[in-house]
């Protein structure tokens, strides 16, 4: 009586329910994503001195990779004008890295093709290399007085007035003629906070028409003899750089928290990837 | 009086408009306040009855009403209120207009039981009065409203952590939230955990969902009007809650004849969340912190004229953040946001057939992101985003018996409101490296509207209720002009029963983006400019409802097409992208279709009450820019949305109560495949937007109530309750991460025990 009077058997039944449902508890989920099956990525530098384009697929998000942790497929990639009309075919130099060395002309239209069996062929949009930039000034000012791991280097450049530009740069370091590590530092103070939070690419905005400068360094471990020469590549880059280098991003914590995924920007038809633009020039230096 | 000709123009209006005869002697008008006996408190929604045919009208805000009856024959009057004994009143034939003003007595303090007044199943409105709507599951040892109304049809609220309701597929921005007049722009406090209104505050709370009057506008999903407790006009009274997060103290008693004040505060114990959270910092993970206060006072004075006059403040302030250290590296992020609301008003009974409110508003609604990070190598680098919203506004509302079937609203009013939705500041070593703020980041608008409507009875079965709003929206030399024509039209059928046809026009001025990928209260508030246009919706309603010994069954459809939508540009944050420019991260032009039908059976009597309620809906947007310009779910497109209530009364003492919630996951993007990227890295990527859903949404949460008389002879209350009793891990947002992609569940809180101690002298 006492018990029904405190309804007990109510009590019982949510004891139960709770067991039974406590077994939901777990961190991991499980999604059957919708996959629209594999397609061809076309990536790729058109630029002044050529074209550098990788071939590969897309992949099933929740498949592992290829134990070879390459998605690379065998094919064929031909740089076009405007027009459709081949131009030349990208040489293959293996696991589905392509090249073409030839001097192109800024301001013309170009699209990249590419094919590869059991694949829909893919076509870029058409993209253009944007003007270059004014010579670059490269000053080697000797290990700083207050670390004396780092080898200051400073660089210096004028922003061509009414012009809206993107500037890039990258330092390696050169062995036996070919492209090494990235060993050119930089300072956040002297790039950041001036022209947004990017480290190797920032537009004109604050400096517009001016003179720029930042400062690099290059650590000691990387001076000779360890390395002998430093290639800086330094140039413009066209718009839909800074566009995809953005949509790169979101994949730290706090953009989690605070982005919706950012659908990463594609300008090839019938598959994915993107062909981007840039003009650019080299400056070796004996280290 | 020379100097101020619109003055003398507006007295004199008064003045002919009390005065108008009606065309027929026959007739007297009868006006007057409904309270409550033991407090003085006026009681909102009372509703009067005319016995002999059946007619009857509604107390407004202020318990204040306005009806005709026949002056020919005697009449009897039944005046009632949810909870209170019903008071019948006879009038003798003849006799002229009058004020009447009628107290009536608790239920629960009547001595002997009678049968209290009942709900009436509402088509469009959401009308459970407060006293029931806190005898709801309890949540961290208090009740809430807002969580409450989130249990009825149509109502809705975004994930565990999300802020606001969403009302008829609507987003949390759409809803004009009124506390005493003044607009409150976010309403919850500690992760949405509790809503900013305070029970013991709280008078009325009323949610218009459909059919709205034309003196509401402003925003196009809902209309929530919060309404603060007068204060007890007849005795002191103090009421003390403890609880485990939360304690609350409300003041309230008599300031001379017939005036009152309430004083109420409230303070967050967050140091309790932060210990639970300890043990996973210390092995890495998130500890998470949190704290919020409120603070509400009013004063209500009755002035010798007749009229009254009620001042009243609300400052509420929330931060919470989380914690993260790794080896050379700590991360710390803060979130803080707050609402101020002034309001003084002024009634006035004019005479028996003209009401007229005045009202100044002031609301002030801020919102900020601290991020700092720390490491050996960078030193302290931090970031401040913050947004504001300032607002002041005027209104002059009337309420006139024209006729005895036509019974007017017209009033105006005008807002002034500063935006300035992103301020972003960054820091290193606490030195300001940037300020991403400018003076054009500030924007400054005007809104004005004026408004007519008629609540017209043809016949004694037809209710019909017409109303026009003109508003107009100036922002950096633009107008932006509005025609909302409203309708509904009622129809009463034999057996109790009602069907309601009803059609919206609604246009708001703001717009909210909310950043989607967790659903953290990062909202950011931005006005209508230039270049993003006002946001408008069409709606159309029908429903049925029967009342029917005790029980209420309401049937609704409906639909509503939206326009001019805001999203933020897809990927983009207000938070981290330090532009000025933030307009450029705003897509506009968007539209919205939501459709749906909702359910509620209500039983109000006997030791089991509570409610059923169950609404199947669809809701869809679609942008140029967004999902490659194909319509995709909105975010809170939930296909089923079932809640039960259920009350028990064990014994005058003790009383249980639980709900159960299921609702279908609401949308979330997740990667459609991987690819390599230029740098030839790998990335996840997300084709199209929201193509994939949350896990089901469920929980069930009880409580106990049990009340006492202590020694010194006060009222205690008990409360113990469970939120989420099952401890099902509902997923805050789903953390998706790796390739191959892998997919955790983060979840919140899981199960939460409460318990409170409130006692009232």
């Amino acid at each position: 009586m006492i018990a029904k009077k405190l309804g007990v058997n109510s009590v019982l039944w949510l004891v139960i329910l709770f067991v039974i449902l406590s077994g939901c508890r777990s961190g991991a989920l499980e999604y059957d994503l919708i996959y629209e099956g594999d397609r061809l990525v076309l990536n790729a530098y058109v630029f002044n001195k050529g074209v550098i384009a990788r071939l590969t697929r897309s992949n099933h998000p929740q498949l592992p990779l290829p134990a070879s942790f390459s998605l690379a497929v065998p094919g064929r990639v031909w740089l076009c004008d405007a027009d459709g009309v081949i131009i030349a075919e990208l040489e293959d130099r293996g696991d589905g890295d392509f090249e073409l060395d030839m001097s192109l002309a800024t301001g013309t239209g170009y699209i990249l093709k590419a094919s590869s069996d059991g694949f829909d062929p893919v076509v870029s949009d058409v993209v253009a290399i944007p003007e270059p930039a004014n010579p670059l000034t490269v000053n080697f000012r000797g290990f700083d007085p207050n670390n004396n791991n780092t080898f200051l280097v400073d660089m210096a450049f004028v922003d061509i007035p009414n012009r809206k530009d993107i500037y890039f740069w990258e330092g390696h370091a050169l062995k036996n003629g070919r492209k090494g590590d990235f060993i050119l530092g930089y300072f956040f103070n002297e790039i950041g906070p001036q022209c947004g939070f990017y480290s190797l690419f920032y537009p004109d905005d604050c400096f517009e028409g001016q003179p720029f400068q930042f400062d690099c360094y290059i650590e000691r471990r990387n001076m000779p003899p360890n390395n002998d020469s430093l290639r800086i590549e330094f140039g413009t880059v066209h718009p839909d750089y800074l566009k995809y280098v953005k949509s790169t991003e979101l994949t730290g914590d706090l953009e989690q928290i605070f982005s919706e995924p950012r659908p990463l920007l594609s300008n090839v038809n019938g598959g994915y990837g993107i062909v981007l633009t840039k003009n650019v020039t080299y400056y070796d230096f004996k280290l | 009086m020379k100097r101020y000709p619109f003055l003398r123009l507006y007295i004199f209006a008064i003045t002919i408009l009390a005065s108008l005869p009606f065309a027929s002697a026959q007739i007297r008008r009868i006006s007057g306040i409904i309270s409550d006996e033991a407090g003085g408190e006026a009681l909102p929604s009372a509703t009067v009855l005319v016995v002999e045919d059946g007619s009857g009208t509604t107390a407004n805000l202020y318990g204040h009403y306005q009806i005709t009856v026949s002056a020919s024959k005697p009449v009897t009057l039944v005046y009632s209120y949810v909870g209170y004994s019903p008071y019948t009143l006879e009038l003798p034939a003849g006799g002229a207009d009058t004020s009447i003003h009628i107290a009536l007595k608790s239920w629960e303090l009547s001595t002997v039981e009678v049968s209290a007044a009942r709900e009436r199943a509402a088509i469009g409105v959401v009308a459970i009065p407060v006293s029931r709507l806190r005898a709801v599951p309890v949540l961290l040892g208090e009740a809430d409203l807002f969580k409450a109304l989130t249990l009825l049809p149509g109502i809705s609220s975004g994930v565990e952590g999300s802020t606001g309701l969403l009302v008829r597929g609507g987003s949390a921005d759409q809803n004009l939230v009124l506390l005493d007049g003044s607009v409150v722009y976010n309403t919850s406090h500690l992760f949405g955990f509790v809503s900013v209104f305070q029970p013991s505050a709280i008078k009325d709370i009323q949610v218009i969902k459909g059919g709205f009057p034309a003196r509401y506008g402003g925003r196009l999903s809902s209309v929530v009007n919060v309404t603060m407790k007068d204060g007890n006009t007849k005795a002191h009274r103090r009421e003390a809650t403890l609880g485990l997060i939360n304690s609350s103290l409300t003041l309230e008693g008599p300031l001379g004849k017939n005036s009152s004040y309430l004083l109420a505060g409230r303070l967050a114990h967050s140091a309790l969340l932060s210990l639970a959270t300890l043990p996973a910092y210390n092995n890495g993970d998130y500890l998470i912190f949190a704290g919020m206060y409120d603070f509400n006072g009013k004063l209500n004075f009755q002035l010798r004229n007749g009229g009254k006059l009620f001042i009243s403040a609300y400052s509420g302030d929330d931060m919470w953040g989380t914690k993260r250290k790794e080896t050379d590296n700590r991360g710390t992020t803060l979130l803080g946001w707050g609402n101020k609301t002034a309001s003084v008003r002024y009634i006035q009974n004019y005479s028996p057939a003209l009401f007229g409110q005045t009202m100044l508003n002031f609301n002030d609604f801020t919102y900020w992101v601290n991020i700092q990070a720390r490491s050996n190598r960078d030193g302290l680098l931090s970031m401040r985003v913050a947004s504001r919203i300032r607002e002041l506004t005027a209104r002059q509302w009337f309420s006139w018996t024209a006729s005895p079937t036509h019974y007017l609203h017209f009033g105006m009013e005008a807002s002034t409101p500063v935006f300035r939705p992103n301020a972003t500041q960054v820091r290193r070593d606490k030195i300001l490296v940037d300020d991403f703020t400018s003076p054009g980041d500030t924007v400054r608008a005007f809104s004005g509207a004026v408004f007519v409507e008629d609540e017209w009875t043809p016949a004694a079965n037809w209710k019909i209720h017409v109303g026009l709003r003109a508003a107009l929206y100036r922002v950096a030399a633009q107008n932006y002009p509005s025609l909302e024509p409203r309708l509904s039209v009622e129809y009463k059928l034999p057996d109790n029963q009602r069907i309601q046809a009803g059609y919206s026009r609604m246009t708001q001025f703001v717009h909210l983006l909310t950043s989607g990928g967790a659903g953290l209260p990062n909202d950011i508030w931005i006005p209508a400019t230039t270049r993003i246009p006002p946001q408008q919706s069409d709606q159309i309603h029908v429903g049925w409802a029967k009342d029917y010994q005790g029980f209420s069954l309401t049937v609704e459809a409906f639909a509503k097409q939206l326009y001019q939508q805001t999203e933020l540009t897809q990927g983009a944050s207000f938070v981290l992208n330090g532009n000025t420019d933030w307009e450029s991260l705003v897509e506009s032009g968007g539209k919205g279709r939501v459709y749906g039908l909702e359910w509620l059976l209500n039983k109000q009597e006997g030791r089991w009450n509570g409610w059923l309620a169950y609404t199947l809906s669809w809701n869809n947007r679609q942008f140029a820019n967004i999902n490659q310009g194909k319509p995709y779910p909105f975010r809170y497109d939930r296909r089923h949305d079932l809640s039960l209530t259920a009350l028990y009364r064990v014994s005058s003492r003790l009383k249980l109560s639980s709900n159960f919630v299921y609702q279908t996951g609401h949308a979330i993007t997740l990667p459609g495949f991987v690819q390599e990227t230029l740098w030839g890295s790998f990335r996840r990527v997300y084709p199209t937007k929201n193509n994939q859903r949350m896990p089901a949404y469920h929980r069930l949460d009880l409580s106990a109530n049990y009340e006492y008389l202590t020694r010194k002879k006060r009222m205690a209350l008990l409360t113990f309750g469970a939120y989420n009793i099952y401890g099902h891990p509902n997923a805050f947002f789903v953390d998706s991460s790796g390739v191959p992609v892998t997919f955790d569940r983060v979840t919140l809180f899981r199960f939460i025990p409460s318990f409170s101690y409130t006692v009232r002298w």
